[in-house]
Parts: structure tokens; sequence; C-alpha cells
């Protein structure tokens, strides 16, 4: 069996999101499952990459040379579909965004609970907070 | 440019010149907003008779669907825009005495816009991007009291929105891939899947759709949120985010899962998904609501419920199209509208009457708010008739949704027969509550003197608007039942939305 570059970006993407998965559900620390949930984010964006993936493709710009016959053949030009790549590139903008407001929050946290741990159910019966209100 | 774009984008606009105008005057936002909102509502309806029997499809940037992204405006997206910018409008008012900063106010008006694209784009991955751009600015408003309770529901919310938002790209990439197509149209009328591919992916984005409609599982965040955000944002977070996300669920449902679509193969498996989410989200909800002290708390896990009688709606729609029983689809597809309407228009006026009380009391248990009735007595009528509403008591308004999902559901297969016994069981449990509450808000003396300034009137206005509306649903509901009915009509007529947005490409 014939393992290909596109076959092997797909196992790595698969162990990517399980590695930020299994990140999310066991770490303790905020700033931890942040960081899991990008690592999670690199697999799911390394999955859309690997499933543009053409074997010897080039970049979808026509050039000197390219034919319609040369398009069209089996053994001619393969251009890459373009459209995973931008559907990653904005996906990866958004989770840029995303992570820096979520940043912003966990400082937010920090101020409020003087800890970067999770809040449980345990400490939430232990120390209530019922005297904050907001109308 | 397309006036249906320029409808689009009035909460962009809002955003770009709140910076600019708050370093004026701190207030401009909160005019600007009601300004704005008003006449957006306005242009709304002028647009909306041009819509019916012609939905317009807007192709962007000159790209027709499906190699670009396609904005669908079909009267069922238009009213849906025109009751979003309404609550909006109602909020802005109820906000316009408070000094809010100005970051607040522009997030707020994104947060309103990608709602309102959410439900008229006809792309999946615009979709995505709108229910990102969501994520965002829900995360900061819900952190902006800088309380416990907001924060870490922010947090609570980042983590479930970064795992469904992963979930739903993955399932856009296998969808891409197998496909070759992100055109809910195109998808609409697509060869089939792969049963199990299918599944997937069709599971990848109803969870998205689960957590933006705050169902189970991904619910964790909305009792710490509403309780930790301004009431006002709750409002916008009960009738406008999941309103927008229940309509792109119907629409995901009933046009891209069809049951010749490219995911006819795995629709069954799909449909008793969001049965059993349906039915879990009522448990969950309504249990929850019962033991709850904190009143917007109370009212975040009654959201979760409402929400899961909705699901259950569409869920038993669903199967009766399946199982061939076109008779009594279209009405379950109608009561599930019905009962979302209803929660849209009851949930916000609820949530700003428990901002006005907690204001008031300085508490925010409902147990601490004993004898304010006697103080605001049109306010606490007022929310018993919310209540009574969200119930679906007779003369009431959520009744004629209630009465038609009953009917559904008594139609409907095993599944939906114990949703029967669920709803009725929620129903029951909605009942004790609400006049548990209902009862102590008359109950014993207050020391808390009444006032009616600014503030009041503020609070006020919108509940009468609000009330209003759910009299004229009550008395009257000939008045949006062809409408919602119409709606009804259009989500399950599938076709009829692949051929306007197809017609002319030759594909």
């Amino acid at each position: 069996m014939n393992i290909s570059i596109g076959h092997l970006l797909l196992v790595n993407a698969g162990i990517i999101m399980l590695v930020g998965f299994y990140g999310i559900i066991s770490r303790k620390n905020l700033v931890k499952i942040l960081l899991s949930l990008n690592i999670l984010q690199v697999g799911v964006n390394l999955l859309l990459v690997a499933l543009g993936w053409v074997e010897n493709g080039v970049a979808p710009i026509l050039k000197e040379g390219h034919t319609l016959e040369a398009l069209q053949s089996a053994v001619g030009i393969h251009f890459v579909d373009p459209l995973p790549q931008a559907l990653v590139l904005t996906a990866i903008v958004i989770g840029f965004g995303t992570t820096a407001v979520a940043l912003t929050i966990i400082i937010n946290y920090h101020k409020t609970h003087k800890s970067l741990k999770v809040h449980n159910f345990a400490n939430e019966m232990a120390k209530p907070d019922e005297e904050e209100v907001v109308e | 440019m397309n006036q249906i774009i320029i409808f689009l984008i009035i909460p962009v606009f809002a955003a770009f010149i709140t910076p600019a105008g708050s370093l004026i005057n701190k207030k401009f936002a909160n005019i600007l907003n009601v300004v704005l909102y008003l006449f957006a509502i306005v242009m709304g309806l002028l647009i909306y008779p041009s819509l019916v029997g012609s939905t317009q499809v807007i192709a962007m940037g000159g790209w027709k669907a499906p190699f670009g992204i396609s904005i669908v405006a079909s009267p069922l997206a238009m009213g849906a825009g025109i009751a979003m910018y309404f609550i909006g409008f109602l909020i802005a008012i109820n906000n316009i005495n408070k000094e809010r900063p100005a970051n607040y106010n522009l997030l707020f008006n994104l947060f309103i816009f990608s709602s309102v694209v959410m439900v008229f784009t006809g792309d999946l991955f615009n979709l995505f991007v709108m229910m990102e751009i969501g994520v965002i600015t829900t995360m900061a408003l819900s952190a902006s009291t800088n309380m416990k309770a907001g924060t870490r529901g922010s947090f609570k919310y980042v983590v479930n929105s970064g795992l469904v938002s992963m979930l739903i790209l993955a399932s856009i990439g296998l969808m891409y891939s197998a496909l070759g197509t992100l055109n809910i149209a195109q998808i609409a009328a697509g060869p089939a899947m792969n049963s199990y591919l299918a599944f997937i992916v069709g599971a990848g984005i109803l969870m998205a759709l689960f957590f933006e409609a705050e169902l189970f599982p991904f619910n964790a965040w909305v009792p710490d949120v509403y309780r930790g955000s301004h009431s006002s944002f709750g409002a916008a977070l009960a009738g406008i985010a999941g309103f927008a996300g229940m309509l792109v669920m119907a629409r995901v449902l009933f046009t891209l899962m069809n049951p010749s679509s490219s995911f006819q193969l795995a629709r069954e498996s799909l449909n008793n998904l969001l049965f059993g989410i349906s039915i879990a989200s009522i448990l969950v909800g309504e249990i929850a609501a019962l033991n709850a002290k904190d009143l917007k708390k109370l009212l975040a896990y009654s959201s979760i419920g409402q929400m899961g009688q909705v699901a259950l709606a569409f869920a038993v729609a669903g199967s009766l199209q399946l199982s061939g029983n076109m008779v009594n689809t279209s009405p379950a597809i109608y009561a599930g509208l019905f009962l979302l309407i209803v929660h849209t228009l009851a949930k916000p006026m609820l949530l700003f009457i428990t901002g006005f009380f907690i204001k008031a009391t300085g508490k925010a248990k409902w147990e601490d708010m004993k004898g304010i009735g006697r103080v605001y007595p049109f306010m606490a009528v007022s929310f018993i008739i919310g209540g009574l509403t969200l119930m679906g008591i007779p003369l009431f308004a959520g009744f004629w949704g209630k009465i038609e999902l009953v009917r559904a559901l008594f139609a409907g297969n095993v599944l939906a027969k114990v949703g029967l016994g669920v709803l009725l069981f929620a129903t029951v449990i909605e009942g004790v509550y609400f006049m548990k509450i209902g009862h102590s808000l008359f109950e014993g003396k207050t020391k808390i003197k009444p006032k009616r300034n600014g503030d009041f009137a503020a609070v006020l206005v919108p509940v009468v608007i609000l009330l209003v509306c759910l009299m004229v649903f009550a008395f009257f509901p000939g008045v949006v039942n062809t409408h919602l009915r119409s709606f009804a009509d259009s989500l399950f007529n599938s076709g009829g939305y692949v051929e306007s947005v197809l017609t002319g490409v030759g594909l």
C-alpha cells in the first residue's frame, strides 16, 4: 500500500486533535486548557490542509504552457484546490482573535478569583459568591 | 448598494461610528442604537412584502452560487431579521440611561450583526465565520461586568465554543472533500454521502447549533453567563442569539438535510439525535430551574428547557417528514416557530423585569424580592404573565404553540410519545417555579420605596411593548399565523429554496 504525504497529514491531524482534546478534559489550569484548544485547532487546520492535498499539485495560477488539453488530461497539470487553504487561512485568523479575547478573559478570571484553577462544583459550594449582584 | 445588504450592515455601521461618537457624548451610542434599530425595523417592514413569493438571492462579490457566498433573503430570513432588530431596539431603550463603555456598544452591535447574517447566509463557511464573530462578542460582553460569575461563564463559553467551532470546521472540511461544495442549496440537492460520513458531518454541524441555541450538552456556560452579565445582555442571548441559532437549525434540518439531500442516508439517525438532545435539554433545564434560587440563573435554565421544546417540535417534524406523514409535518414546524417567537418575546421581558427588581432590592435571589409586587404591581403582574405564557396556559400566547406541538407529538413515533410525556412533565415543573415566584413577589412587606424616574421608564417602555405583543399573540393569533405557516411551508419545501438559489447557474 502506498502511503502518500496526504495520508501522513491526515494521521498527524488526528493525533494532534486527540492530544488537544485530552488536554482540554484533563488540565485544571485555564492557560493550559486554552493551549489545548489551540492544539486542537492546529489539528483541525491540518485536517483541512490534508483534505485539499493533491499529489504533485501546483498552485492554481494559469501560466504560459497551461493549455486546456493539459489541464483536462489525467497526466497533465494538477492544480491544487485553493478553497481549503483559504478556509484554513480564515480559521487561523479567527483562532487568533478568539485566543486573544480568551487570554484577556483569563486575566480577568485571575483578578476576580485570585487563581487560574478551574472553578469546580466543590469550591462553588465551599465559597459561594452570592454577594455579587448585577442588574 | 442592494437594500438588503444595507439592512444587514446597519449594526456594523453603528459599531464603526460608536467609538468616535462616544468621545463627543458618553450616551451617543445609546441614542444611536435606538435610532438605527428603529430605522432597520422600518426598512425591513418595507422590504418584506417584496420578498413574499419571490425570494431574493444576492451573489456576494458578483460570484453566483455555488461559487461564491450567497445571501438568501427569504420572507423567513427577513421576518427573523426584523424580530432580532426589534429585540435589539427594546434592549437599546432599556439601556438608554446606562453608561456603558463605547466598546460594550460596539461589541453588542457586532453581536446583533452576526446573529442576523447567520439566518440570511446560504453558505456553510460563512455561517461558521458569523458564529465565530458571535462567539468573540459574547465572550467579551459576558465578562464585561468584571464579576466572578460572568468571567467564569465567559471562560466556560470559551471552552464550549472552541470545541464546537472545531467540530463544525472539521465537518465543513470533510463535507467539502466529499461533495466539493459548501453551498446549502447545492448540498440540499446533491448526491448522497456515505451514511457514516453523513452522520459524522451532520452531527458536527448540529452540535454547533445546539451550542448556539443553548441546548444540552454544550450549555454549561448558560447559567453563569446570564447571572454574571447585565440583564439586557441576557435578553439578547435569549431573544437574539438563541433565536438565530434555532432558525439556522431549522434551515439545516429541513433544507440542508432534507430526505433527498446529501445527508439522506443518515437523516433518521440525525433526527433521533435531535430527539435525544431535545428531551435531555427539557429535563435538565426545567429540573435545574426548579432548584435555582438566583432569579437570572433560573431564567437561564428555563431558556434551556424552552429551547429544548422548540427542538422537540423540529425533531417530531423531521420524523413525520421521514415517515411520509406530510399533513402533520408543516404544523409541527409551525409549532416550533410559534414557541420560538413567543420565547423570543417573553424571555427578554422577564429579564428586563428581573434586572429592574435586582436593582431595586440589591438582591439576586427571588426569595429576597418578597413584597416587591406591592410596590411595582405592573412589573410583577407582567412577570407572572410572562411565566404563564412560557408555560403555555390557555388564554396566553404560548398555548397556541404548545397545543400544536402536542397534536404533532400524538401523530409521531415512539420517541415523540416519550417527548410528549417529558413536555407535559416540564409544563408542570414550569408552573411550580413560576407560580412560586409570582406568589413570593406579592407575599410579605418590603421597605423599598417606589421610584418613578427615568430608569423606571426605560424598563417600563420595553415591558409594555412586549406585553402588548404577547397579548396580541394570545388573543389574535391570526395576526401572525399566516406568516408563521408560510415560513413553516417554506422550510418544509426545500425544493423551492434550491430552485431560487441555483436558478440560472446551470447546475
